[in-house]
C-alpha cells in the first residue's frame, strides 16, 4: 500500500529499511525527491513513537482548558510521529505549518483568531529554506501529511501571534 | 444645483486647496471625520451624535522641516474648548503624542487628542483646529462639523432592545432557509421564518467609512455607534499611531445608555466571543485581532457597558498563559492563546476621560477565576447552562465559553446530538457508528484521527461534545437579562457562522445556520410579545459570498455520485443535466425533524446556491463532507484515513465541476449588496424604508430615550 505513494523523504541518510519502516519524516502525493535537510541528529537513529490528535490531551476538553495525556508528557522532547492535515492559512508562515486533525481553512482576513482550527492542532517546525516543504504551502489545502520531528509541549508564542501548545521540530 | 453654485464651490474647493499647500503646519486629520460642503453636495458628509454621547476630539500635526508642533487648539462654534501644548500635554483627559507614529509622516508630527466629549446641542457644530508651530506660524482648519441629533419626546419608550444579527446574512440566505424549513405548494410558502413575520422591514446600506465593502468590525459598530468606522475597527475612529488601543473613542449604545439609564448588556454569539461583532458592542479598537485585550476590556469595562451576559466561544483567551512557568514538574498546558502582544494597556487621558480601566500586559492572566471573582457564574458546557437558569433565581451575571474558538457549526452540533440519541441513531441506519462512513445529513461523516475519543461526530473531534444551540444560549441570556430588570437592557445576537460557512461556500451549513438563527429569533419574538416594552431588531452586519438562490437539483444523491464517478468534472452532465432551473426547479420538498433542522440535505429537489462572489471551488451540489473513499489521498488505508472534505478548492477537485472564481484568495467575500432588516416591538415602526447602517443607532435611541406614538 504505501509503495502506492510517491514519497518524499527528506533525508538523504535514512536507509531504504527507515523508509520502508517509518515512512520517513515527511510523505506527501507528487513531489518531487528534494535535497536532504540538515544532518541527522542522533535521536534520529531511534524509530519514532506514533501519537494521535485523540492521544494528545484528556478529551472532552476540561473547563479550564486542555489537561495533557500521560502519553504526551511521556513523548516530550522524543523523536514522535504524527499524521494530520495541513491547515491553510493566508499569510503563510515562513517555516511553520499548523498539523489539525481535521480539514482546516484559516480566513485570517476576515477573522483573525476567530476561527475553526482545533484546540489539539499542533504546530510544525522547519528550516524555512527547505524547498521541499516550503511547496507545501502552495500545495492544495486538505492535504494529509506524515510529520516526524521532536516534540516539545508548553505554550510558546509564534511568528504570526497565535500561542501554540504542541510542537514538532523536523530536524 | 445650478452651474454657477458647481462653479462657485469648486472655487471655494481651489482656494481650500490652495491655502492648505501654502499654510503650514499640516493639519492632516481631524477627528471625528467630515467632509465640509463641496462640490455636487448640499449637504456635509458629517458625524452625528445622540445628545451628550461621547466622542473624542483628535487631530493629526505635521511641522515644517526642522520645527515642533507647539500648541493645537480645538475650537467648537467660535469657543475655544480647549489648548494643548506640547509642554504640558499628557493632563487629565488630553494628550500631546508625538511618538509610536504611523509611517509616512513628517518629523516631529503630532497626534493631539481631547478625551469625552461630549454636547446636549442639538443641530450642526463647528470644529476649528489651530495649530501652532516653533517658529510661530499657525495653521487653522475651519472646515469640519459634527452634528447633534435630536430627539423628538412623543410616547411611550422600549425598555429593552435585542439585536439579532445574522453576519454575512443576505436575502437569498433567508430564502433559501425558509424553502428549506417550510417549503412551497404552488408558489406560496407554507410557512414563515420567525424573522419573515416580523411586521416592519427595511433595506440597510452596509457600507464603511473607508470602502463599499465592509467587514464585520463597521458592520456591526456603526449600527451601535452611529458613525462610519474603518475596516478591522470598531468603535473607534482611525488614527495616526500604531497602538491598536488609544484610537479617539466613540460611545457605544450599551455604554451610553447604562451611563444615562443603567442599561444593561448581553453579548451572544456562535463565534469566538472576542471576534468582531460581539467587540464591535462594546470594546474599542482598531483592530479586531487583539484577542487578550479584547476579553479582558469585557470585564474591565463592565461597569461602563452594563455587561451581565458573555457567550460564545473562546475559552483558549481566558485561560493563563504562564509562559515558562512549571507546574508540577510539567510545563503549562492548557491551551492559552493569551499573548502580551494581543493585550492592551491605555494612555492616561483614554482612562481619564473616558473613566475607562487601565489595563495590562498580563498574559498571565486567569481571567475565568477574575470573571468568577467579579460575581459571574461560568458555564463550560450546555448542562451547566441548563442548571444555572432553571432556577427561579438565575445569576446576575453569566460567562459561557462553550468552545476554545467558534463554535461547532449547527450542522455539526445537530449531528452530535442526534449520534448521542438511540432514536434517531436508529432512525438514520449506521447514522454514527464508527467508520460507517454514514451520517444524519447524508454519507460521508466519517470517524475522527483518534484513537481514543467516542467517534461519529465533528463535536467529539473538537473536543466539545456539549454545546449549545443558539436559540439555548438566547433563552439563557433572556432569563439572566430579564432578572432583576428594572433598568432594561441590550441583547446582541449574533448567528456568526451564516458568514463564516458562506465564505466557504458551504451551502448546507450556512443554510443550517440561518435555521439556527431563525429559532433565536423566535425566542426573542416570543420575549417581546410577552414584554410589549421590547424592540427587537433583526438584520445582518454585509451580505457574504453573493449568494443567489439559482434554482434546485433534478437528480437524487445516488445518480449525483454516479455522474460524479463517470462524468467528472463535465459541465454536460453535472450543470446541464443535474441543475434545475424556471419550472425545472419546481419546490423543494424537505422532511423536517423534531429537532426542527432537515432529516437530509441531500434529497432530490434541495436548493442549489451560485455565489456571485466566489472563489474557484469545485461544486457537487452534494452536502459536504462526502463519501470518502477518496483513492486521490496518500496514506488511504492507513489509519487514520483522509476522511473530512478539504479546503472548498480542493474538496471536490478530483470530480467536482469547477467553478472560476472571481475573486482572489481561498474564500468566496463580503458584497456591498443592502441587507434586509425586519422590526416588531415598541419603536418598530421608525425602521420602515431605507436607510443607513449609522440611522439604525438613532432610530433606537429615538425609539428608547424619545419615544413613540402607539
Ligand atoms: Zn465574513
Amino acid at each position: 500500500m504505501k509503495s502506492a505513494f510517491k514519497s518524499l523523504i527528506l533525508k538523504s541518510s535514512l536507509t531504504l529499511e527507515c523508509m520502508a519502516l517509518c515512512m520517513s519524516m515527511i510523505a506527501l502525493n507528487a513531489l518531487a525527491a528534494p535535497n536532504a535537510l540538515a544532518a541527522p541528529s542522533s535521536l534520529s537513529s531511534l524509530p519514532p513513537s506514533t501519537i494521535k490528535f485523540g492521544d494528545l490531551y484528556k478529551m472532552p476538553v476540561g473547563p479550564e482548558g486542555l489537561e495533557p495525556s500521560e502519553k504526551l508528557l511521556n513523548l516530550a522532547n522524543q523523536r514522535v510521529s504524527m499524521l494530520g492535515y495541513v491547515v491553510t492559512q493566508t499569510p503563510i508562515v515562513p517555516g511553520r505549518i499548523i498539523l489539525s486533525p481535521l480539514p482546516i481553512t484559516m480566513d485570517d482576513e476576515d477573522e483573525r483568531l476567530a476561527d475553526d482550527l482545533p484546540a489539539t492542532a499542533v504546530f510544525v517546525h522547519f528550516d524555512p529554506t527547505h524547498e521541499a516543504i516550503t511547496q507545501l504551502l502552495d500545495h492544495p489545502i486538505g492535504t494529509l501529511l506524515k510529520v516526524q520531528g521532536i516534540l516539545s509541549v508548553g505554550l510558546q508564542e509564534e511568528a504570526d501571534g497565535r500561542v501554540s501548545t504542541i510542537r514538532l521540530t523536523i530536524e | 444645483m445650478s452651474r454657477f453654485l458647481v462653479s462657485l464651490s469648486l472655487l471655494a474647493n481651489l482656494f481650500l486647496l490652495a491655502s492648505n499647500a501654502y499654510s503650514d503646519p499640516l493639519i492632516s486629520r481631524v477627528t471625528p471625520p467630515s467632509k465640509p460642503y463641496h462640490q455636487g453636495q448640499n449637504e456635509p458628509v458629517t458625524a452625528r451624535f445622540l445628545t451628550d454621547q461621547r466622542f473624542d476630539l483628535q487631530t493629526t500635526v505635521q511641522p515644517d522641516a526642522g520645527t515642533t508642533i507647539t500648541q493645537v487648539r480645538f475650537v467648537i462654534d467660535g469657543k475655544e474648548l480647549v489648548k494643548i501644548s506640547a509642554q504640558n500635554s499628557n493632563t487629565a483627559n488630553t494628550s500631546f503624542v508625538t511618538t509610536g507614529l504611523v509611517e509616512g509622516l513628517k518629523p516631529n508630527s503630532a497626534v493631539v487628542s481631547f478625551r469625552g466629549y461630549s454636547n446636549k446641542q442639538e443641530g450642526i457644530h463647528h470644529l476649528v483646529v489651530e495649530a501652532t508651530q516653533s517658529d510661530l506660524k499657525v495653521t487653522a482648519d475651519e472646515w469640519h462639523v459634527f452634528e447633534i441629533v435630536g430627539l423628538q419626546r412623543l410616547g411611550s419608550k422600549a425598555k429593552n432592545v435585542i439585536i439579532f444579527l445574522g453576519d454575512g446574512m443576505g436575502a437569498t440566505h433567508r430564502t433559501a432557509a425558509r424553502i428549506v424549513a417550510k417549503s412551497y405548494e404552488q408558489g406560496k410558502a407554507n410557512g414563515r421564518l420567525a424573522m419573515d413575520t416580523f411586521p416592519v422591514s427595511g433595506l440597510v446600506m452596509t457600507a464603511s467609512l473607508n470602502s463599499i465593502v465592509t467587514d464585520s468590525s463597521p458592520g456591526m459598530s456603526n449600527y451601535v455607534t452611529g458613525n462610519k468606522a474603518n475596516n478591522n475597527e470598531e468603535g473607534v475612529f482611525p488614527d495616526d499611531t500604531k497602538d491598536a488601543f488609544d484610537n479617539p473613542r466613540v460611545e457605544y449604545l450599551s455604554e451610553y445608555l447604562h451611563r444615562i439609564k443603567g442599561t444593561s448588556l448581553g453579548l451572544v454569539t456562535t463565534a469566538d466571543v472576542f471576534d468582531a461583532t460581539p467587540a464591535a458592542n462594546a470594546v474599542h479598537t482598531s483592530d479586531r485581532g487583539k484577542g487578550s485585550g479584547i476579553v479582558d476590556q469585557y470585564l474591565d469595562d463592565q461597569n461602563l457597558t452594563g455587561l451581565r451576559v458573555l457567550m460564545g466561544g473562546g475559552r483558549k483567551w481566558f485561560l493563563p498563559n504562564a509562559s515558562g512557568k512549571i507546574e508540577k514538574n510539567q510545563p503549562v498546558i492548557n491551551g492559552s492563546q493569551r499573548t502580551a502582544s494581543s493585550d492592551y494597556v491605555l494612555p492616561d487621558d483614554l482612562v481619564t476621560g473616558w473613566g475607562a480601566a487601565k489595563g495590562a500586559k498580563d498574559p498571565e492572566r486567569n481571567l475565568i477565576a477574575d470573571f468568577r471573582s467579579a460575581g459571574w457564574q461560568y458555564a463550560p458546557n450546555y448542562s451547566v447552562l441548563k442548571d444555572a437558569i432553571s432556577t427561579k433565581n438565575p445569576p446576575h451575571q453569566l460567562l459561557g465559553l462553550f468552545t476554545f474558538s467558534n463554535m461547532n457549526v449547527a450542522f455539526d452540533k445537530i449531528n452530535g446530538r442526534r449520534c448521542a440519541s438511540e432514536a434517531s441513531a436508529s432512525a438514520f441506519a449506521n447514522g454514527c457508528a464508527a467508520g460507517t462512513g454514514k451520517g444524519p445529513f447524508g454519507e460521508g461523516i466519517e470517524t475522527p484521527l483518534s484513537s481514543s475519543s467516542p467517534r461519529g461526530s465533528v463535536v467529539h473531534d473538537f473536543g466539545f461534545p456539549d454545546q449549545p444551540m443558539l436559540d439555548e444560549m438566547t433563552d439563557a441570556a433572556l432569563k439572566v437579562l430579564d432578572h432583576d430588570n428594572d433598568k432594561g437592557f441590550i441583547l446582541m445576537v449574533e448567528g456568526a457562522s451564516i458568514d463564516k460557512q458562506s465564505h466557504l461556500m458551504d451551502t448546507d451549513r450556512w443554510i443550517l445556520e440561518v435555521l439556527e438563527f431563525d429559532r433565536a429569533v423566535a425566542m426573542g419574538q416570543r420575549y417581546a410579545q410577552a414584554h410589549p416594552d421590547t424592540l427587537v431588531i433583526v438584520t445582518a452586519d454585509h451580505e457574504c459570498s453573493g449568494a443567489s438562490l439559482i434554482g434546485s437539483l433534478k437528480v437524487n444523491r445516488d445518480t449525483v455520485a454516479k455522474n460524479l464517478a463517470s462524468d467528472p468534472g463535465k459541465a454536460a452532465v453535472l450543470r446541464d443535466k443535474q441543475v434545475g432551473v424556471y419550472e425545472g426547479a419546481g419546490f423543494p420538498r424537505y422532511r423536517i425533524l423534531a429537532d426542527g433542522y432537515p432529516a437530509d440535505t441531500d434529497i432530490q429537489g434541495k436548493v442549489l446556491i451560485g455565489y456571485g462572489a466566489n472563489a474557484d471551488r469545485y461544486e457537487t451540489w452534494l452536502s459536504n463532507p462526502r463519501p470518502t473513499s477518496d483513492s486521490q489521498q496518500p496514506f488511504i488505508g492507513v489509519e487514520p484515513l483522509n476522511t473530512y472534505p478539504a479546503h472548498p478548492a480542493a474538496r471536490n477537485a478530483e470530480n467536482g465541476l469547477f467553478i472560476a472564481g472571481q475573486v482572489p484568495g481561498d474564500n468566496a467575500v463580503h458584497t456591498g449588496t443592502d441587507v434586509p432588516l425586519g422590526a416588531m416591538g415598541r419603536g418598530a415602526t421608525l425602521f420602515t424604508g431605507f436607510f443607513d447602517n449609522t440611522d439604525v443607532f438613532f432610530k433606537i435611541g429615538q425609539a428608547m430615550l424619545g419615544g413613540v406614538r402607539e
